[in-house]
């Protein structure tokens, strides 16, 4: 890069560019991806989309959002998502997925995200397309698309495109997410924490609109699939149990609501340009946002901050060391830790703590690394942050579609018996019947062919046994029989090698050769899944019959929520070893560490895109069930998912700011009574009375421990049956807790602690369980264990129920911000911080939240920061060292800064020749990073549609 | 002569120019026009607030129309307005900016 101009002599120009196509207003916003190294930058207002094309100063006119914003909305647009599916085969070279129509997908990346090989990375080469199917839809729902002409296999084409290819509706392409005889289904909510992508329904308006099935204009639809070369050929081969997307890039947009849950999460997906709604549960906001959203993404970008230099090594299913590393302790905790190589490939998990050399990683290691594996610390992988009208920052899940508010210990969907393709959510089993002599084969080519027969004709074996079924995959002009396959191995025991006779169908005569028999087993799943003869199923929760506990075939399926496995080793039908309860939940498909989620907090959320969520403490857990301190209304078996959480809410307060004597580190040693960390200097007794956990390492799973003493470097307690050594990570319960006594609305006790009086008037405390949760209150005063609110809460809180934690920073306000620094040129702040202008028209300080420790650094010291960063404010993140942020008011020029995070300075860049016709909320500045190293600020009109930018420097 | 006093004369439109801001080729642009409206005001083309489309028939005024205020006209000589701007903005960048940096 040559920049040759030079300070005073040179000044910000400011270039006029072509006027946007729709005013900006309340709910205009600008994103880029996060690099800034982009060609667009995408735009939304109200419910139109577009976006700005930086090469060629136009604009162009993107989907419709199915959501219109409402009040205030934020949108980030992040390279790391893109078209999703899942793989329906593939060789050693190629890859066949439902895929875009034409070679759209040709020179992608494609990411196998779960699954048979899952972390691998390869690029794009079209092959072929084929058209496996089409027809004329006969009958739609939202949901479904009918074709009554047609008798196809369960789940035959989950995983393909169904395509609109003529009629008004034409160009609409979706994923088919299951399939019956007749109906091809683009979305089901039960399946949502299975596979949430692509399952946008149909709805009233273009471009998502209810093909139309009246005569004379029906629309027509396709079945397709694709297949391509990949660059490289597969490490491990993928297959049905693959879950890819590609890199296109997605944006994400959330706006306010004005009734429950009061936000909106929308996904765009570049590639097949189409929005997606999300899910957005009940619990995170009690009101419509008023004021602004701070919005973020962290996820891979730019190098790994870490990756292997020495012998790696997994001393524990929850551990990885590097003998070659020496790290600051806990630099990199809340990153994530990815294999990228070797044994365990393609595994990512949230780093609880680590120290100069080891990792601890949650949850456990599906597989263990070892001396083969590869690995790499990257950002904390594909998350969304928001903070809107208080002080409680949300995260989001992309790839499981869950909210917190805290870090996430563990996600998944309650079973009683679990049914799982390797690396999915499970499936819920309702029952699994065995009988003793069930079909295990068939021969495809039958005995008699019949006559009158078509291909899809469902015929029921019908000698000695009853209930087994195989479907017509072939036949003659005359409807003679070529070939069958089995759907379903019998209901009724009886079979056995020999020809039977056959019933339904259209046809007559038909005979099939039965060519094995044996103990099988017809299972129905509580609500219909995705699965396909072939797939390899492994159940976990069968009790009675435990050979169950096992990965096995799919015959048929025969249904939707219906097919059969041949189980050679049973004796019997298997019971469910416990189901949901009112104070239990159960996921079969779990093996936690005994109690190792004591103390944290499990929500249970119903089916659907806005579901009400129930909360708890957790008091126990063993390998599958959880026991919870609230009675709940009990989950439902295979739809009801839930979340782990730590009880610690992201920037819960710190009491003790004084370096030595905060509330966490790692032990130097100690007894089965003391845990020694030599790095502190606490002030003998502040700790008497708290909990504190393990967190990793030795004493992990041991529950709550109460302190009953400690002095400068030792905690004391009653005598455990573990002694802390140096893997041991432990954590003081300073500023959270569950509730020992309720008193009023406005008045509880918590007598873990010991605060100071009035250290938490005024800040923030939120409840994090039962009835009150989701609620944020100011605190108007505390004494050693108790604290006053402002103003009352919906309930009083129950004793040993209602969990809270107390948050250090102010609400946020308009012109709120989170901004990530992921290209920070100083390692020791790369990636760390999220920096979040307060957004106030009184007071223009920004706050800085710390990954790693998940605390606010309050109201640092920032030179030249008595701007006000309030209505009209907006910022960018040059990708390095700056934050640009913007003031203005209605009919004013946009005077513009630069927040150097280095210096942590702001100063000026320029002002904009172009009036702000009125300050709106959203945020419409963005920031182009050129290929030769030039930025460049855009800045929309507020309220307007005029657009400039001016290059920085 | 006359009119290079009569343009010195006009004094600068405060809703351009807000405090000692350095004035862009853009805004340059917009007095310059606003300036030649004010020495069009005399001969009675432009009013203050509004341009008056003025037919003359046998030296008699019959047709007087308001048409827009100046300030949001959106042609100059049957071109869309904001395309000139814009020109002129892009012309401006490649003179102030563009040959210092690659």
């Amino acid at each position: 890069m040559a920049n040759t101009l030079v300070n005073t002599l040179d000044l910000p120009f400011w270039e006029l560019l072509n006027q946007a196509p729709a005013t900006s207003g309340a709910t205009g916003v600008l994103s880029t991806a996060e690099d800034g190294l982009d060609r667009f930058i995408y735009y939304a207002a109200g419910s139109a989309f577009y976006r700005y094309d930086t090469y060629k100063d136009t604009w162009q006119q993107l989907a419709t959002l199915p959501i219109a914003a409402s009040s205030v909305s934020a949108m980030k647009h992040t390279k790391r998502r893109g078209f999703h599916g899942r793989v329906l085969s593939a060789t050693s070279s190629t890859v066949t997925i439902g895929g875009l129509r034409f070679a759209n997908l040709s020179g992608e990346t494609i990411s196998i995200e779960f699954g048979t090989g899952l972390g691998q990375e390869r690029t794009l080469t079209f092959v072929s397309e084929t058209i496996n199917d089409s027809g004329v839809i006969s009958g739609t729902t939202t949901s479904t698309l009918t074709d009554s002409t047609k008798k196809w296999i369960p789940n035959q084409w989950a995983g393909y495109t169904v395509g609109i290819t003529f009629g008004t509706d034409a160009t609409q392409y979706h994923r088919i997410v299951k399939n019956d005889a007749t109906n091809l289904y683009i979305a089901d909510y039960n399946l949502q924490p299975h596979d949430p992508w692509g399952q946008q329904v149909f709805a009233a308006s273009v471009p998502y609109a209810i093909p139309v099935t009246t005569a004379g204009s029906q629309a027509n639809y396709t079945i397709s699939s694709q297949t391509f070369s990949v660059n490289t050929n597969w490490t491990v081969t993928p297959d049905a149990s693959s879950f890819f997307t590609t890199r296109t890039g997605g944006i994400y947009h959330v706006t306010s609501s004005a009734t429950s849950p009061y936000f909106i999460l929308q996904y765009y997906d570049i590639a097949n340009d189409m929005w997606t709604q999300k899910t957005t549960p009940q619990i995170w906001l009690l009101a419509a946002i008023g004021t602004d959203i701070g919005f973020e993404r962290t996820g891979k970008i730019g190098n790994p901050y870490v990756s292997n230099l020495g012998t790696i090594s997994a001393p524990s299913n929850r551990t990885l060391n590097d003998t070659g590393i020496s790290l600051t302790n806990d630099r990199y905790a809340n990153h994530t830790l990815l294999i990228t190589g070797g044994t365990g490939i393609g595994q990512k998990r949230r780093i609880v703590g680590h120290t100069s050399t080891r990792f601890t990683v949650t949850p456990a290691w599906d597989t263990n690394p070892d001396a083969t594996s590869t690995y790499q610390v990257v950002p904390n992988l594909d998350k969304l942050w928001m903070i809107s009208a208080n002080s409680t920052i949300l995260q989001y899940d992309a790839v499981t579609d869950n909210w917190s508010n805290a870090e996430f210990f563990d996600q998944g969907v309650a079973t009683n018996i679990s049914a799982k393709l390797n690396g999915w959510m499970p499936i819920g089993v309702s029952s699994i019947t065995r009988i003793a002599a069930g079909v295990v084969s068939v021969a495809s080519t039958p005995v008699a062919a019949g006559s009158g027969y078509v291909i899809g004709d469902v015929l029921t074996l019908s000698t000695n046994g009853a209930g087994a079924q195989v479907i017509v995959t072939s036949v003659t002009s005359a409807g003679a029989i070529n070939s069958v396959t089995l759907t379903n191995s019998g209901t009724t025991t009886g079979y056995t090698v020999s020809t039977s006779a056959t019933t339904g169908g259209t046809g007559t005569a038909a005979t099939i050769s039965i060519t094995a028999v044996g103990p099988t087993a017809n299972v129905t799943t509580a609500s219909d899944n995705f699965f396909k003869a072939g797939d390899s199923i492994t159940f976990a929760g069968c009790a009675t019959d435990t050979t169950f506990n096992a990965a096995f075939t799919v015959i048929g399926p025969s249904a939707m929520n219906v097919f059969s496995i041949s189980a050679p080793s049973s004796t019997a039908s298997p019971t469910a070893a416990s189901s949901q309860g009112t104070t239990t939940l159960v996921d079969s498909s779990k093996n936690w560490i005994t109690n190792e989620h004591v103390g944290r907090i499990v929500s249970v959320a119903a089916s659907g895109l806005n579901p009400s969520v129930q909360t708890s403490w957790i008091t126990a857990n063993t390998a599958t069930t959880l026991t919870l301190a609230t009675t709940i209304t009990s989950a439902v078996n295979g739809t009801s998912k839930y979340w782990v959480v730590d009880a610690k809410l992201f920037g819960a307060d710190d009491q003790y700011k004084h370096t030595g004597k905060d509330r966490s580190g790692w032990a130097t040693g100690g007894s089965t009574t003391t845990l020694i960390d030599s790095t502190k200097s606490w002030i003998p007794g502040q700790w008497v009375g708290y909990y504190f956990k393990v967190e990793a390492g030795t004493g992990y799973g041991s529950g709550r421990i109460a302190v009953t003493a400690n002095d400068a470097t030792t905690l004391t307690f009653a005598t455990q049956t573990f002694t802390p050594d140096t893997t041991t990570k432990y954590e003081i319960a300073d500023s959270w807790g569950l509730i020992t006594t309720g008193t009023s609305t406005t008045v509880f006790t918590d007598t873990a602690h010991n605060w100071g009086t009035n250290w938490y008037a005024g800040k923030r405390l939120r409840f994090t369980t039962n009835t009150n949760m989701g609620t944020e209150f100011t605190i108007l005063s505390n004494t050693n264990n108790a604290i006053t609110l402002s103003a009352a809460a919906t309930a009083t809180p129950t004793a040993g129920q209602n969990a809270y934690c107390i948050l250090g920073v102010a609400t946020r306000g308009t012109a709120t911000s989170l901004m990530w620094n992921w290209g920070s040129t100083d390692a020791t702040k790369t990636g760390r911080y999220f920096y979040s202008v307060r957004g106030s028209a009184t007071t223009g300080q920004i706050d800085i939240y710390d990954i790693p420790s998940g605390k606010w650094l309050i109201a640092p010291h920032i030179r030249g920061l008595s701007e006000l960063w309030q209505t009209g404010s907006n910022y960018a993140y040059n990708g390095a060292d700056t934050i640009y942020m913007t003031r203005t008011a209605s009919g004013a020029v946009v005077r513009a800064f630069a927040y150097n995070l280095n210096t942590q300075q702001i100063q000026g860049i320029g002002t904009t020749t172009m009036l702000t016709s009125t300050s709106s909320v959203g945020n419409i500045t963005e920031f182009i990073n050129t290929p030769s190293g030039n930025g460049f600020l855009y800045i929309l009109q507020g309220t307007g549609t005029q657009l400039t930018r001016a290059l920085v420097w | 002569m006359a009119l290079k006093n009569a343009f010195d004369a006009i004094a600068l439109d405060s809703s351009v120019q807000t405090g000692n801001t350095r004035l862009s080729s853009i805004q340059q642009l917009v007095q310059s026009i606003q300036r030649i409206a004010q020495l069009l005001k005399p001969l009675g083309v432009v009013s203050s607030t509004n341009r008056l489309n003025i037919d003359i028939n046998s030296g008699t005024v019959t047709t007087v129309t308001t048409v827009t205020t100046m300030s949001n006209q959106t042609q100059i000589g049957a071109v869309n307005a904001f395309a000139q701007v814009h020109d002129i903005s892009r012309m401006g960048y490649n003179n102030a900016i563009r040959g210092k940096i690659s």
